[in-house]
C-alpha cells in the first residue's frame, strides 16, 4: 500500500531528525556554558561599541552571542576572532582587556566554533529561484537555436555582491527595465535566427533545429505544430511539458494562424512568447510541502549539472537520461560529469568560474592601461592573459591534476605576443595559445600568471599589500580584517620601502600600531612577489628614472617642444638600479625567498586552507549562492574525499555534484536542525 | 498660449552628437501633455557623486544675517548665478552606513548596509516616491548612471543607490540612447509585444502553483516587472494619438546616437538633457543620476592642471604618489596642490550641475513657472572629507523651489548634526508621499521654507 509506505518513510525521517537532535544535546549543554562565560567578557570589552546601544559596523555582539549555535554566524565570529587575534579590537585608545581575558575569549570562541559538531546539522539549504545570468542566457539561446547571437551585449551589466559570482541568487534581480530587454531580445532572436527567407548556412541549421516536422500532404499543420512546439518548449523550459502547456501553446498558434499569420510566423510568435516566460528566464525548481529535506528531481538535476559545468541548458543526452529516470544514479552521473568535462562547453569553468573567483575576468576591462602611453597593452594581449589562466585552469580539470598544481605547475599557455611581451620567452610563434613547459620555478602556477599579477597591482606599480591580501583572501580564504573605516590613506611609501631591508619593511607600520597588527601579516607575502612587475614581467632590480640637470650625469636625454618655450627643450634622465630583496613570510611562518619560496611555503603550511577555499568556491558557484554554516558538513565530506584521491580536480567536481546541498533542498521557512 | 512659448528645439539643444530617427517610425510612446492633470507638479532628482570633498569647500564665503547666500566660495563659483535657487545645509550626516561601500547603497535609505545579505535596510527615498506616483507617469522612475571605469565598476554596493525593496537594487541605465528609447519607443514594437505578453502571462500564472512559497516571492518579482510594463503600454496607448498629432514635438525629437560619448562632459550633459526631457515630457517625475560609482577611479585629466584618479585625489593628505591608492605614475608637489586638484574635480561637477539648473530655469512650465521652480534637486554624496572617509559634514545641496514649498537662497547652519534622512523625508512629503520617517531619521526636516 503506497499510503502506508509513505507514512513509514515520514516516520523514519522524523526518527532520524529526533536522533540527530538528541545527539546534539551534549554539544548544546557545552555551548550554553561557553555562552555563559563569554557573555560578561563581551559585555565588558566590546558592548560599548558593539552592543544594544551602538552597533559599529552593524555588529551587535550582545544579541549575537544569544544566537545559538555560534557557528550560525560563523563569518562574523571569525571576524571577531581575527580582530581579537591581531589586536585590532578593542581599538587602541579604548580600554583593553587583560592579556588573560583576551586569550580566554579567543579560546572560548575558537573552541566553540572549531569543535562544533556539524553532524548535528541536517540542512542542504535552499537555492532561491533565480534568473539566468546574461552569460547563461546567451549560451542557452545558442543551444536552442544553434547560433550564437549574444543579444545581452547592451543589457545592464551584471553586478557582483559578496558571493563573488554573477550567478548568485541574491544579486540576480528581475526589474522591469530588464524585462523590457528580454522582451526586445525575444523579438530580435526570432527575427535574426528564423528569418522568413533563410540565406546563410546558420539560418538553415536553425530551421532544422526548430522545424522538426514540416506539414505536408500526410502531416497536418496542427500535428506538425504540436511536434515543433512541444520539442521547442520542453527544451526551453528544460523539462517535459504538461498537457495544459502544450494545449495553451497550440491555441496560441491557432489564434495567430486564424489572424492571418503564416504557419512559420505563428510558430515564431509562440516561441517569442516562450522566451519571455518565467519558465525560460528563471531556473524553476518545483517546490514541495515538506518539513524535511527532499531530493530535487531528475530534470532539475540535469539543469543544475549543465548550468554548473557548462553555464547553459542540458543537452539531449542529459534530457534523455532524466526522462529515463537514470541521471540521479551515482554511476550514471559520474559518467555524465566526465563526459561533460570533456565537452568544449565546460570551458566556462575557466572563463566564468575561475575568472570570477580569481578576478581575471576584469583583465582588459577594469584592468587595463591606456594604449597611447603603453602601446604594448593591446586588446589581444589582454585576451591572451585571460586565456592563459582560463586554459590553465581547464587543464587542471581535464587532466585531473591535484589542487596543488594551481599554485605550482611546470606548464602554462601562451601565444607569441604574451610570451615575448611579458614572459621573455622565445621561440613561440603565432597568435594561437599553446601549452608550453615552464622550467622556471618562480613562474609556474597562477601566482606567476600575468593576469593575476596585473589584477593585484595598482595601475603601473606593484602593490605588496594587494598581493598579500589576494593570497590570504582569494587563494586561501582567510581574509585579513577589513581596514578600519576611517583609517584614511595607507601611508605606505613604496619608494622608501624599496630601499629597505626585509626587516625594516615588515616593521614599516610600527609607527602606527593600528596598522601593524594586520600589515605585518599581509605585506611580507607581497614582498616575496616583488620580482614580478605590475604586469608580471620578471625584474631583478627596481629602476628609478629621475630627472637630472646636466648631460654629464644623464644616461638618457630627450628633446621636447613645450608651450612655454619657443625653443625645443632637452631633458636629462638618469636611471639608477637597486636590487630587489624578495624575502617574505606567511603569517606566523618562516622567512623564505621569492615567488618560488612563497609557493613552497603555501603548499607546505597552508595547503589545507587552499583546498578548503577551492572546495568552498566551487560549491558556492555550483549552488548559485553563498555558503552558510550548514554547508560545513558538505565541505568537510568533499575535503575528506579529496584526501583519499590525491586532491584531484575531477574528484572535487564529482564530489561537489554528489554533495548533499547539490542534490537536495529544504524549504527555507521551516528550518529545523 | 504662454505654456507653449518655450522652444522645443531648445530641449534637445544639448543633445550633442545625435542621429535623427526616421520620423515615420517614431511615434513617441509618450511625451509632455498639457492636458494631463498632473503636468507641472513637483519633480524630484537626486544627483549622487562619490569620493567626498576636501573639508571646508562646501561653505559659502559670505552670508547675510539670516543665512542668505551672498557669495559662494571659489570652488562653488559655477553655482554663483543660481545662489538664489539653492539651499546649502551644513553639518549633515548619516548615523549609519558610511564610506565607499556602505555609504553608497544607503545614501537614500538612511540605514546600514548588509553586504552578505545584499540589504540596504529599506526602500530608498526615490523608490518610495516612485511607488507613490507610479500610475501617474510613463515610467515610475528613471535610474541613471555614468558608465563605470576602473576597479569596482561591477561592484554591487558601489553601483546601487535605488532600492525597490531592501534587498533589491534598481538596474541603472548608462546609455543615452537606451534611456531615450525607454521614453519614446516605437509604436510597432509596443503592439507586437503586447500580444506576446498577454499570451505568456496566463501561462506564467500557472507556475505559482508549482513552486515553493519562497520561490513564489521571486515569481512576484516577475509579475511586478510585467505589470509595470503593462501600465506603461496602457499609458502610451492613451497618449499615442495625441502625441502623433503634436507635430511640434515629433518634428524635433532627435534620438541620441547609440553608445557612450567619449567626452565625459558631453556624456554627463547628455544624461542631464535626458533628465530634463523626462521631466518636461512627464515621462517620469523621479530621477536618480549617479555621476559615478561609489569609489570612482576616473581620471579627470581633461580638466587643466588636474592629474591622477578621483579616488586617489580624495586621499589628498599624502601627495607622494606612492600610496596604495595611487596609479604609480602620478605624484604631486604638495598636499595643497593635490587638495586643489581634488577640489577642482568637485568644482567641475558644480559646473555640470550649473548647466542643469540653467536649462531648467529657462524652461517654462504650463503654470508659468520654470521647470526648476517646480523641481527639487538634491546634489550630494555619502562621504564628507574624502581623505578621512568622514561620515559627517556630507556635501549636500538642494536646488529648486518644489513648486513654491521651498524657500531657497540660503545657507542653513546647524549647530547639531542633521540626519540626511530627515531632508529625504521633507522632499518625499513635497512629492505628496505621506511619510514621517526614513531610516534613522524620525522626523521631517523643517527648515526648507
Amino acid at each position: 500500500m503506497i499510503g502506508a509506505k509513505n507514512s513509514n518513510k515520514v516516520k523514519l525521517q522524523l526518527f532520524v531528525v529526533t536522533v540527530l537532535l538528541m545527539s546534539g544535546i551534549g554539544a548544546r549543554g557545552q555551548e550554553a556554558e561557553v555562552v555563559h562565560e563569554l557573555e560578561p567578557l563581551l559585555a565588558k570589552n566590546c558592548a560599548a561599541c558593539h552592543g544594544p546601544e551602538t552597533q559599529t559596523a552593524g555588529i551587535n555582539l550582545t544579541s549575537l552571542i544569544r544566537e545559538a549555535p555560534l557557528v550560525k554566524n560563523l563569518e562574523t565570529w571569525r571576524r571577531v576572532i581575527s580582530a581579537l587575534e591581531v589586536g585590532k579590537m578593542p581599538p587602541p585608545g579604548a580600554p583593553q582587556p587583560t592579556v588573560a581575558a583576551r586569550a580566554r575569549m579567543l579560546d572560548l570562541l575558537r573552541n566553540d566554533i572549531e569543535n562544533f559538531d556539524f553532524s548535528t546539522i541536517d540542512n542542504p539549504g535552499f537555492e532561491l529561484m533565480r534568473r539566468l545570468t546574461h552569460t547563461e542566457y546567451d549560451n542557452t539561446i545558442r543551444d536552442l537555436f544553434g547560433v550564437r547571437l549574444d543579444v545581452t551585449e547592451r543589457f545592464p551589466v551584471e553586478l557582483i555582491g559578496n558571493s563573488g559570482f554573477e550567478n548568485s541568487s541574491n544579486t540576480l534581480f528581475l526589474q522591469s527595465s530588464l524585462m523590457e530587454r528580454y522582451i526586445g531580445a525575444a523579438q530580435t532572436i526570432v527575427d535574426l535566427a528564423l528569418p522568413a527567407e533563410p540565406i546563410t548556412a546558420a539560418h538553415f541549421r536553425t530551421r532544422e533545429l526548430i522545424y522538426t516536422k514540416i506539414p505536408d500532404s500526410i502531416v497536418s499543420e496542427k500535428e506538425a505544430s504540436e511536434i515543433v512546439l512541444s520539442n521547442f518548449l520542453s527544451q526551453a523550459y528544460r523539462r517535459p511539458l504538461i498537457d495544459e502547456e502544450l494545449l495553451a501553446a497550440t491555441q496560441q498558434f491557432t489564434l495567430a494562424r486564424s489572424n492571418g499569420l503564416s504557419y512559420e510566423s505563428s510558430i515564431k510568435q509562440v516561441i517569442q512568447a516562450a522566451l519571455i516566460s518565467p519558465k525560460f528566464l528563471l531556473r524553476v525548481e518545483s517546490g514541495r510541502e515538506s518539513l524535511v529535506s527532499y531530493q530535487i528531481n531528475e530534470w532539475e538535476l540535469a539543469s543544475r549539472l549543465s548550468y554548473f559545468l557548462w553555464a547553459t541548458m542540458p543537452d539531449r543526452e542529459l534530457f534523455d537520461l532524466a526522462a529515463e529516470g537514470r541521471l540521479s544514479d551515482p554511476i550514471v552521473m559520474e559518467q555524465q560529469v566526465s563526459r561533460m568535462l570533456r565537452d568544449e562547453k565546460a570551458n566556462t569553468l575557466g572563463d566564468v568560474f575561475a575568472a570570477q573567483w580569481l578576478g581575471f575576468h576584469n583583465v582588459g576591462t577594469r584592468i587595463w592601461l591606456d594604449p597611447i602611453d603603453n602601446p604594448w597593452c593591446t586588446d589581444s594581449l589582454m585576451t591572451a592573459m585571460r586565456d592563459e589562466t582560463s586554459m590553465f585552469f581547464m587543464s587542471l580539470v581535464r587532466d585531473n591534476l591535484p589542487i596543488r598544481t594551481l599554485i605550482d605547475a611546470d606548464f602554462t599557455y601562451v601565444n607569441e605576443e604574451l610570451a615575448t611581451t611579458l614572459y621573455n620567452i622565445e621561440g613561440v610563434v603565432g597568435d594561437h595559445m599553446r601549452r608550453i613547459e615552464v622550467s622556471d620555478s618562480n613562474r609556474g602556477g597562477i601566482l606567476g600568471h600575468a593576469s593575476i599579477l596585473a589584477l593585484t597591482s595598482n595601475y603601473t606599480t606593484t602593490s605588496p599589500v594587494k598581493r598579500g591580501v589576494y593570497v590570504l583572501d582569494t587563494i586561501l580564504g582567510t581574509p585579513p580584517p577589513e581596514p578600519p573605516p576611517n583609517v584614511g590613506v595607507l601611508s605606505q611609501e613604496l619608494q622608501e620601502m624599496r630601499e629597505m631591508s626585509f626587516r625594516e619593511k615588515v616593521e614599516m607600520h610600527s609607527s602606527n600600531e593600528y596598522c601593524r597588527g594586520c600589515h605585518s601579516r599581509i605585506d611580507p607575502i607581497g614582498f616575496s612577489m616583488e620580482n614580478f612587475s605590475f604586469f608580471g614581467q620578471w625584474r631583478d632590480t627596481y629602476d628609478f628614472r629621475v630627472r637630472v640637470d646636466s648631460e654629464e650625469e644623464a644616461d638618457e636625454s630627450i628633446v621636447i617642444n613645450t608651450e612655454s618655450s619657443p625653443e625645443p627643450v632637452t631633458i636629462h634622465f638618469k636611471t639608477t638600479k637597486r636590487r630587489i630583496s624578495s624575502q617574505g613570510s606567511l603569517p606566523d611562518g618562516e622567512v623564505f625567498d621569492g615567488p618560488s619560496g612563497l609557493k613552497q611555503a603555501l603548499l607546505k603550511d597552508r595547503y589545507e586552507d587552499l583546498v578548503r577555499q577551492v572546495v568552498s568556491r566551487m560549491l558556492s558557484y555550483s549552488l548559485g549562492r553563498q555558503l552558510e554554516y550548514y554547508d560545513e558538513p558538505a565541505v568537510r565530506s568533499i575535503i575528506a574525499a579529496l584526501e583519499e584521491n590525491e586532491f584531484s580536480f575531477q574528484t572535487l567536481i564529482q564530489k561537489v555534484v554528489a554533495s548533499y546541498p547539490f542534490r537536495y533542498k529544504k524549504n527555507l521557512h521551516r528550518e529545523i536542525h | 498660449m504662454k505654456s507653449r512659448t518655450f522652444s522645443r528645439r531648445a530641449i534637445l539643444q544639448g543633445v550633442g552628437a545625435t542621429v535623427a530617427l526616421p520620423l515615420l517610425d517614431v511615434i513617441p510612446a509618450f511625451a509632455q501633455s498639457p492636458l494631463l492633470p498632473d503636468a507641472g507638479k513637483n519633480r524630484l532628482a537626486y544627483l549622487y557623486f562619490p569620493n567626498g570633498i576636501p573639508r571646508g569647500i562646501w561653505y559659502p564665503e559670505k552670508t547675510g544675517s539670516s543665512g542668505e547666500l551672498i557669495k559662494l566660495n571659489e570652488w562653488m563659483s559655477p553655482l554663483e548665478p543660481f545662489k538664489g535657487d539653492i539651499i546649502i545645509p551644513s553639518n549633515v550626516w548619516t548615523p549609519e552606513g558610511n564610506g565607499h561601500v556602505d555609504g553608497t547603497p544607503t545614501w537614500l535609505t538612511g540605514h546600514d548596509y548588509d553586504a552578505r545579505a545584499v540589504n540596504a535596510g529599506g526602500v530608498s527615498a526615490d523608490q518610495i516616491v516612485a511607488r507613490h506616483l507610479r500610475d501617474q507617469t510613463l515610467l515610475p522612475s528613471l535610474e541613471l548612471s555614468t558608465k563605470g571605469e576602473g576597479y569596482f565598476s561591477n561592484s554591487l554596493p558601489r553601483n546601487a543607490i535605488s532600492w525597490s525593496a531592501p534587498d533589491r537594487p534598481m538596474t541603472r541605465e548608462i546609455e543615452p540612447r537606451t534611456i531615450f528609447d525607454r521614453m519614446f519607443s516605437t509604436q510597432s514594437s509596443v503592439n507586437s509585444n503586447r500580444t506576446v505578453m498577454d499570451s505568456v502571462l496566463a501561462d506564467a500564472r500557472s507556475l505559482s502553483k508549482v513552486v515553493s512559497v519562497e520561490d513564489s516571492l521571486r515569481l512576484d518579482e516577475y509579475f511586478e516587472a510585467i505589470r509595470a510594463l503593462e501600465r506603461r503600454i496602457e499609458f502610451s496607448e492613451r497618449q499615442s494619438t495625441e502625441m502623433a498629432n503634436d507635430r511640434a514635438l515629433t518634428d524635433t525629437l532627435v534620438a541620441p546616437a547609440p553608445g557612450i560619448p567619449a567626452d565625459h562632459q558631453s556624456y554627463v550633459r547628455l544624461m542631464m538633457d535626458l533628465m530634463i526631457l523626462a521631466f518636461q515630457s512627464n515621462a517620469t517625475r523621479v530621477i536618480t543620476f549617479m555621476l559615478d560609482h561609489g569609489q570612482s577611479n576616473r581620471y579627470f585629466n581633461f580638466i587643466p592642471e588636474v592629474e591622477g584618479t578621483w579616488h586617489a585625489l580624495s586621499h589628498y593628505q599624502n601627495a607622494s604618489g606612492m600610496t596604495e591608492d595611487d596609479d604609480g605614475s602620478t605624484s604631486w608637489e604638495s598636499v595643497a596642490q593635490k587638495r586643489d586638484m581634488y577640489a577642482e574635480v568637485v568644482r567641475w561637477h558644480h559646473t555640470q550641475v550649473a548647466y542643469l539648473l540653467d536649462r531648467m530655469k529657462n524652461i517654462q512650465e504650463p503654470d508659468g513657472n520654470s521647470l526648476l521652480y517646480n523641481s527639487m534637486i538634491l546634489f550630494g554624496g555619502g562621504i564628507g572629507d574624502g581623505n578621512e572617509h568622514d561620515a559627517s559634514h556630507l556635501p549636500t545641496l538642494l536646488a529648486g523651489r518644489g513648486g513654491g514649498t521651498i524657500n531657497p537662497g540660503r545657507f542653513i547652519e546647524h549647530s547639531e548634526q542633521t540626519d540626511l534622512g530627515s531632508i529625504h523625508v521633507a522632499l518625499m512629503q513635497r512629492m505628496g508621499v505621506p511619510i514621517e520617517r526614513l531610516g534613522t531619521a524620525q522626523t521631517a526636516y523643517t527648515r526648507l521654507i
